[in-house]
């Protein structure tokens, strides 16, 4: 067993180093002193882990459903940058409530015979629906932009978008092939962030490629100006 | 002297997992970040909402916290520690950030004195994490309650408030050498009885 001259450490400093309660000036001292000191820092390592212990007596509780679906929509995302050529009517990722919600709206669609026909055929009318997830202003949220069968127009519902304050609104961007962008909607938020609001361009839906909403000026902007909430491609 | 690390006996089981996980994250296997959400979501949300006390921004940590370990995943060093102290470090430090960005005050009366609020983690939608959750919680548990009071209050405020050992002196009224006694004191015990407990055979 090598012998330690404790007078060459910081042992005492240690424990409160890892719980992070040293004054940033002896946090910076400490430091300095770990970088040569190879004693010391597998100290700091064992007192490390016995702050996070500390963690592990907090009354456990399980984050909503949401943050998972949140995480891997982002990992998604990531790990595909060019998704350009996916087909235009793949199936969207749904949330467990949207799930059910479309599974009823395919149900409701078999039983009238709308969605099953022969499927080499030409393309039977549909509802069309877009995924619009989270982005910097509200990385949690989603919605789902539901398209008529004529494509005409739609209507958007949404899900943990925050109420705005009273001088801003969130917008609906339309956007086609060339990257102009249409108002579709200006709407506000209820206080549980749930809702829903009806959606037409200048154009039919069906004629824009990407979706966006952004926080903007009560009243809305001829073009996006504030943080994207939400957005997804058709 | 002996260096006993209070996360060898519980990570045995995990900690080849963990490691694994990880390096299958650093080459971006989505279903890896998967696992070890489901592994961890709970331990990281749950000292999240200690910390900030509310759910959505303990949602937005959890997330957050994830989505770092998705995109730094190489920055875990394993000489330095187990998978769980480096993400239990993580979220500590952002939860407790988002706690001064919101600029609170510290309560101290609102702090528990007692470490027995803690329950069986067997509700868990994850059984891994119940059944290594409670395992782990009892051993700390029992630790925590054989700490003074006044210890386990200092821990407890630089931990889940965030504070130095002159802010807990100043909001307690106690002097700060007392209070640094006690941190040292505390962080001191603690470490042997997790190390007690290490030598205890495994069921």
């Amino acid at each position: 067993m090598t012998s330690v001259n404790i007078e060459d450490h910081w042992l005492e400093e240690l424990p409160a180093y890892a719980l992070g309660s040293l004054e940033a000036a002896e946090a910076a001292q400490l430091e300095a002193h770990l970088e040569g000191c190879q004693y010391c820092r597998e100290e700091l390592q064992i007192y490390e882990a016995v702050a996070a212990s500390l963690a592990w007596s907090v009354e456990g509780a399980d984050p909503p459903d949401s943050a998972r679906a949140a995480l891997l929509t982002r990992v998604a995302r990531d790990r595909e940058p060019a998704a350009a050529a996916e087909p235009r009517r793949r199936i969207p990722q749904l949330r467990p409530a949207w799930a059910l919600l479309a599974l009823a709206v395919i149900l409701v669609g078999a039983a009238l015979g709308i969605f099953l026909g022969p499927s080499a055929g030409p393309a039977e009318p549909t509802l069309r629906t877009v995924q619009l997830v989270g982005a910097e202003a509200a990385p949690l949220a989603a919605g789902t932009l539901i398209i008529s069968m004529d494509g005409t127009h739609g209507t958007l519902v949404y899900d943990r978008l925050s109420p705005l304050g009273e001088g801003q609104q969130y917008q609906l961007w339309l956007i086609d092939p060339e990257d102009q962008r249409d108002s579709g909607a200006v709407f506000s938020v209820p206080e549980d962030g749930y809702g829903s609001v009806y959606v037409r361009g200048s154009r039919p839906l069906d004629e824009y490629t990407s979706f966006g909403i952004t926080i903007e000026p009560a009243g809305g902007s001829p073009g996006p100006t504030g943080e994207r909430a939400l957005s997804g491609d058709a | 002297m002996a260096a006993p690390n209070p996360d060898d006996r519980t990570s045995r089981a995990a900690a080849p997992d963990d490691a694994a996980l990880l390096a299958r994250i650093r080459r971006r296997e989505a279903a890896a970040i998967g696992v070890l959400y489901d592994r961890y979501s709970r331990l990281v949300y749950s000292l999240a909402l200690r910390i900030v006390g509310d759910s959505s921004t303990a949602e937005e940590i959890t997330l957050d916290v994830f989505v770092r370990i998705w995109e730094h995943a190489d920055s875990y060093r394993a000489e330095r520690g187990a998978v769980r102290t480096w993400l239990t470090g993580i979220t500590r430090n952002r939860a407790i950030d988002a706690l001064r960005r919101r600029g609170a005050r510290p309560d101290t009366r609102s702090l528990p004195l007692e470490a027995a609020e803690v329950r069986a983690a067997a509700n868990s939608r994850h059984p891994e994490q119940a059944v290594e959750g409670s395992l782990l919680k009892e051993r700390i548990r029992n630790a925590l309650a054989e700490l003074p009071p006044d210890q386990q209050r200092a821990l407890f405020l630089a931990y889940f408030r965030g504070l130095t050992q002159r802010e807990i002196a100043e909001a307690l009224g106690d002097p700060l050498g007392t209070v640094k006694t006690r941190i040292r004191l505390g962080m001191e015990k603690l470490r042997r009885l997790l190390a007690d407990e290490q030598r205890m055979p495994e069921e």
